[in-house]
């Protein structure tokens, strides 16, 4: 399939006079894994929410499999697998009682892969939904979500509430589930770390605003942190990109988007500065409440991405 | 700022609302309905009592549950229990805060109430249920009260246990109404019932230690429930409820209250016949078994007055009321006299009316008719014997009762007395008759007419030569003290006589026949009074009850309810049990005639109903 | 589309079923009590427990079909699946409207057995019953509609008893004596008095088209994005 699994263009969303989203733009090509990073209340889910209909867009143009979401939800919804941030679901229904209820409405439900699944997730079948523990509720959301085969997976930070194990495990199910099959996968969280080893795209949405959107390698491999003393900085009088900058003492560390396009600027400065590279974490520490030049301030017009 | 106003602050905004809302509903309602639209000139302490009284519990409820479950959610305990407050104090500051806005909101109209009626001059305590008299708010201030703080402290104690609003909220309903209503339900505890209390008398003057139990045995209840709210939160005990259980804890509740209610008051007599008798009206029933008579009044076909006689056949299936003979077209109401021993004949004294030239209406004939049912050509007067060319001194004072005994027809009027023979039951023969030694009214009569019952009682009795005492009384008590066409005021089988008024049954047996006076002196043996809840059915007061006895059954009206019967088991005579109850619902119990085995006989304005005692089949 | 809404059918039957028990037998066991006692006329009773099947519990069971669901955090898991919100909306309304129904049934039931052709024939009780479901019909949309954005259970109940007395109080139809304006074909209690008349068409037409507006503005109205607690 050449067409993207999603596609978002100038996407906007206001509720009342409160902009919650504004001039989002990305696409999502088919079998990748993009992440969709953004603290708290960057306006993650109500993206999300978006792309599967459940909300109106204010401005802006929303494709998900090549159909539009305000006209054709459900086929949406029919292709697409769903696991909400906090999904609550039945309490009262056992787990076999919410497979056969929740399978009607996937025409291309497949029962022996659930059952497969629920195997493999070792769900307890006879045993009430609101009896589950937290990791267990959780698999079974992301069984319902790919009992019916399907082409794109939207997990709104499925991990929320799950201890370290549970969630090395349960990204290990996604990995093995989703990837190894070439489905798309659209992940929100704020858990760095545990995004960096199976996204493919990493966007950082802050504000309302994506502030970056690049492939996890290449982030990492632009994104540095150049360390020197403060002589030197002066004497560079400032890096292209610069995201954050600390003092400590005599001493500056500067993160940058571009690691080359700053080397070229302290080459030219004569300053040689020391380069370490950041984990996702620290880079988008560094995006979202980076200060540059040590003051508190607005932060740099932000990119706008392609 | 201490602790203490700190905590007394807090709770005091939290519960401004209730407080707003309460004055809102139990003085600015009635206020406003006295202000605009005052129907009736009381309508402002009647609204406001009644408010008080159907809505003061569920103030308390919602009072107590919003002071308690807020605080006690898991998110706002933790926020409490981490900081250095004393559970104690926390919840005394509640309780109590919550308790003075329910104590100002309800008791506030009340004080008004009384204070504003106070200066008026005091009339006659009676604490009547719909009274307005002021001190009925001061019966209610004095006793309501205790009980509204008891559904307080319960739903404080519910809403510490429980910790969610709506469940605490349902739970404390039902425990509310437990309280209101279980102490009238179940006799242990009947010195609780609130509504018993506010019915009766002053409590500062005869009911000083009913009044101690009552209010006492309330504070102790409230006492321990706040206790227990303190130990639930300090050792947080909790009551995990889902709103199934709730609900069916509510619905519960209110069955067992609908079933002992029932149990109690509820129909238990079969319904044997229903005779259609309109548009006639039956003026009077003399019946026995299966057979009788009645006395009609027509209306109809411009025939107003016309009295007839019909025969009543209760084993003739659909043929029950037979054909009628016209006895009289006079104003006059006819006397009759009937006997099961002879069905088939009736004995009809009929009054001929006019007036003197003075205008005094004086009786211009006086006749006995012999009617036979069985006569060849249909039911028909087959003799006349005129009374007022034998007894020409009833011109002015007519005939009052009739009374069948045997073979003689007895006939009383104001100062005197006359028999008739009827051996012979189709031409009845004046025997005779006598003056009385006293104007009938003056006879020694029993003292059922006053608000409580005598315990002993006297019946003057007629001089009737050739019988014995025990025959007198029961021919002096049917000539009378006999209600002519709306009941008796007693009944009386043998030496037993049970009279009926609001303050139960009571049960006399014949002591002796005192000489000099002429009397049968009859003693008090046994009394069966209305349980609190049988008094809340009779919510009127009546001095006039039909009551009949009959084979060791007392049948009655009760007081204030024209559209029952109670039936009582004079078995055991010092303690009368209550047996059966019956409701009519279509039409009113004028009057009541026992037929035999269990079998009794209402007389409605439309309808004839033979019911049944259960326990007789 | 039809295993769709069976399964559907399915699950709101199971989440309110106890509900459905609960109404039919308080109502029969009450109507049973109170005909048998005879403490009342038949009439009392029979109205009683129409009053309450038709007024009261049509609240009690809407308050379960949306809010309580929507305060468990579930309802954004219902309609996040792929089917229509008419057609979730519809079914809730659907297994609400035989909760409301059963009860009544069951207790006309009851009436006419022990009662029937006592004060009240057969034919009147069972038109008393009709009425007093019509009513909760109508009580049970409006109440759904109207507190359909409600959070909580609780909360939609009190919406719902709200709804109850501005009905009874504030709109004109049951009390009035002369004739008939169109306002008061909006109040569900006229059917009482219309039971006999020819007017009975205008006002069965009113209520099914303010149950269409209603249905309209609950669906307009429906939460679809929230997600969670309160």
């Amino acid at each position: 399939m050449d067409e993207p699994a999603i596609e978002v263009e100038g996407l906007a969303k206001r509720f009342g006079s409160t902009r919650v989203l504004e001039d989002v733009t990305f696409k999502v090509p088919c079998g990748q894994t993009f992440a969709f990073l953004g603290r708290n209340g960057a306006g993650k889910t109500t993206t999300i929410l978006m792309l599967l209909g459940l909300l109106r867009a204010s401005a802006g143009r929303v494709r998900v499999l090549g159909l539009d979401p305000r006209r054709q939800a459900m086929e949406i919804r029919r292709r697409v697998g769903y696991v909400a941030e906090e999904q609550v679901m039945f309490g009262w229904m056992r787990v076999s009682q919410i497979l056969s209820f929740i399978a009607p409405f996937y025409p291309k439900w497949d029962p022996d892969y659930a059952q497969e699944l629920a195997q493999r997730f070792e769900l307890p079948m006879k045993h009430r939904v609101n009896h589950l523990s937290k990791g267990q509720n959780r698999r079974l959301a992301l069984l319902l979500a790919l009992a019916h085969r399907p082409e794109l997976v939207i997990l709104d930070d499925p991990t929320l509430g799950l201890d370290p194990i549970m969630r090395k495990e349960f990204l290990r199910d996604i990995v093995e589930h989703l990837q190894g099959r070439g489905v798309t996968v659209f992940f929100s969280s704020h858990l760095l770390y545990e995004i960096e080893p199976v996204a493919d795209v990493v966007a950082i949405l802050d504000r309302g605003v994506i502030v970056k959107q690049s492939a996890t390698e290449q982030l990492r491999e632009e994104a540095k942190q150049l360390v020197m003393s403060l002589e030197d900085y002066n004497k560079v009088g400032g890096f292209p990109g610069t995201l954050d900058v600390k003092r400590d003492g005599n001493r500056v560390a500067v993160v940058v988007e571009n690691a080359d396009a700053a080397l070229t600027v302290a080459r030219a400065a004569s300053v040689k500065p020391q380069v370490s590279g950041l984990n996702l974490d620290e880079i988008f520490e560094a995006y979202v409440i980076g200060r540059t030049d040590g003051q508190v301030g607005p932060k740099p017009a932000v990119e706008r991405v392609a | 700022m201490t602790q203490l106003s700190a905590l007394v602050r807090k709770e005091a905004r939290e519960l401004r609302w209730f407080l707003v809302g309460g004055l809102v509903v139990f003085s600015g309602v009635p206020l406003t309905v006295r202000l605009y639209c005052n129907v009736y000139p009381t309508m402002f302490s009647d609204l406001l009592w009644m408010l008080i009284l159907w809505l003061g519990g569920l103030m308390a409820v919602c009072i107590a549950v919003g002071a308690t479950c807020r605080d006690m959610a898991d998110d706002l305990r933790t926020f409490w229990q981490s900081r250095p407050i004393s559970p104690l104090l926390m919840l005394s500051v509640k309780y109590l805060v919550g308790l003075l806005v329910l104590l100002i909101v309800t008791c506030t109209p009340l004080i008004s109430q009384v204070l504003m009626h106070l200066p008026e001059s005091p009339r006659t305590w009676e604490g009547e249920m719909w009274g307005w008299d002021y001190r009925y708010s001061f019966a209610m201030l004095t006793s309501h009260t205790f009980i509204l703080v008891a559904c307080y402290s319960v739903a404080f104690l519910i809403g510490c246990l429980v910790r969610r609003a709506a469940q605490a909220a349902l739970l404390s309903l039902a425990a509310g109404l437990v309280l209101y209503f279980v102490p009238a339900l179940l006799p242990p505890l009947n010195f609780m019932d609130v509504f018993y209390v506010m019915q009766t008398a002053n409590p500062m003057f005869h009911w000083l230690l009913e009044y101690l139990l009552f209010t006492g045995g309330f504070i102790a209840f409230s006492v321990i429930a706040a206790v227990l709210a303190w130990a639930a939160v300090s050792r947080d005990w909790r009551l995990h409820i889902g709103t199934k259980v709730m609900c069916w804890t509510l619905v519960g509740v209110v069955f067992l209250m609908v079933g002992v209610n029932t149990l109690q008051l509820g129909s238990n007599m079969r319904l044997e016949r229903r005779i259609h008798v309109q548009p006639d009206e039956v003026v009077k029933i003399l019946a026995s078994g299966n057979d009788g008579v009645l006395l009609l009044e027509s209306w109809g076909a411009g025939k107003p007055g016309q009295f007839g006689l019909r025969r009543l056949d209760l084993a003739a299936e659909g043929a029950e009321i037979g054909p009628e003979v016209t006895i009289s077209t006079d104003r006059g109401k006819p006397l009759v006299a009937w006997s099961a021993d002879h069905p088939d004949r009736a004995y009809c004294v009929v009054q001929r009316w006019g007036r003197r030239e003075d205008g005094i209406p004086v009786t211009t004939g006086t006749d006995l008719l012999t009617v036979a049912f069985d006569a060849p050509g249909g039911p028909s007067v087959i003799h006349r014997l005129d009374l007022l060319e034998r007894v020409p001194q009833i011109r002015d004072e007519p005939w009052r009762s009739i009374y069948l005994h045997e073979s003689s027809i007895y006939l009383l009027a104001r100062d005197r007395r006359a028999t008739i023979d009827i051996t012979d039951r189709d031409v009845p023969v004046f025997a005779g008759e006598t003056p009385l030694p006293l104007p009938i009214f003056s006879f020694p009569e029993p003292a059922l007419r006053g608000p409580a019952l005598p315990d002993t009682i006297e019946l003057g009795l007629l001089p009737i030569p050739s019988r014995s005492n025990e025959k007198r009384l029961e021919i002096s008590f049917n000539l009378l003290f006999q209600r002519a066409f709306y009941g008796s005021i007693a009944g009386l089988e043998g030496d037993v006589l049970a009279a009926l008024n609001v303050d139960g049954l009571s049960v006399y047996r014949l002591e002796a026949f005192a000489g000099p006076e002429d009397t049968a002196r009859f003693r008090r043996v046994g009394r069966r009074q209305p349980t609190p809840l049988e008094k809340l059915d009779a919510l009127a007061r009546s001095h006039y009850s039909p009551i009949a006895v009959d084979e060791g059954f007392a049948y009655v009206q009760p007081p204030g309810n024209s559209s029952s019967v109670v039936v009582y088991d004079l078995e055991d005579l010092e303690n009368p049990r209550r047996v059966a109850y019956y409701y009519w619902a279509q039409d009113y119990v004028r009057d009541l005639v026992p037929l035999s085995k269990g079998r009794l006989l209402l007389i409605g304005r439309e309808y004839l109903e033979v019911v049944k005692l259960r326990a007789a089949e | 589309m039809g295993k769709l809404v069976r399964s559907l059918l399915w699950k709101e039957w199971r989440e309110q079923r106890w509900k459905l028990a609960f109404g039919s037998v308080t109502l029969a066991a009450f109507t049973g009590v109170g005909l048998q006692a005879r403490l009342v006329p038949d009439e009392y009773i029979v109205l009683l427990t129409s009053f309450v099947g038709g007024w009261l519990l049509p609240v009690f069971v809407a308050m379960g079909l949306v809010a309580a669901e929507r305060g468990e955090g579930s309802l954004h898991t219902l309609l996040a699946l792929p089917a229509r919100p008419w057609v979730v909306l519809a079914v809730k309304l659907l297994v609400g409207a035989a909760a409301c129904l059963a009860p009544l049934a069951a207790s006309a039931g009851i009436a006419c057995l022990l009662a029937g052709g006592r004060e009240m024939h057969v034919p009147v009780i069972v038109a008393r019953h009709a009425a007093s479901a019509m009513i909760a019909m109508c009580v049970l949309v409006w109440t759904v509609s109207l507190s359909i954005r409600q959070p909580t259970e609780a909360r939609a109940g009190l919406m719902g008893a709200a709804i109850v007395l501005v009905i009874v109080l504030g709109i004109p139809g049951s009390g009035r004596t002369e004739r008939l304006y169109f306002v008061d074909y909006l109040n569900p209690g006229l059917v009482m008095r219309l039971m006999d008349s020819l007017q009975l068409g205008t006002y069965l037409l009113t209520q099914i088209a303010l149950a269409a507006f209603l249905f309209w503005l609950a669906l307009l109205r429906l939460p679809r994005h929230v997600s969670s607690r309160i």
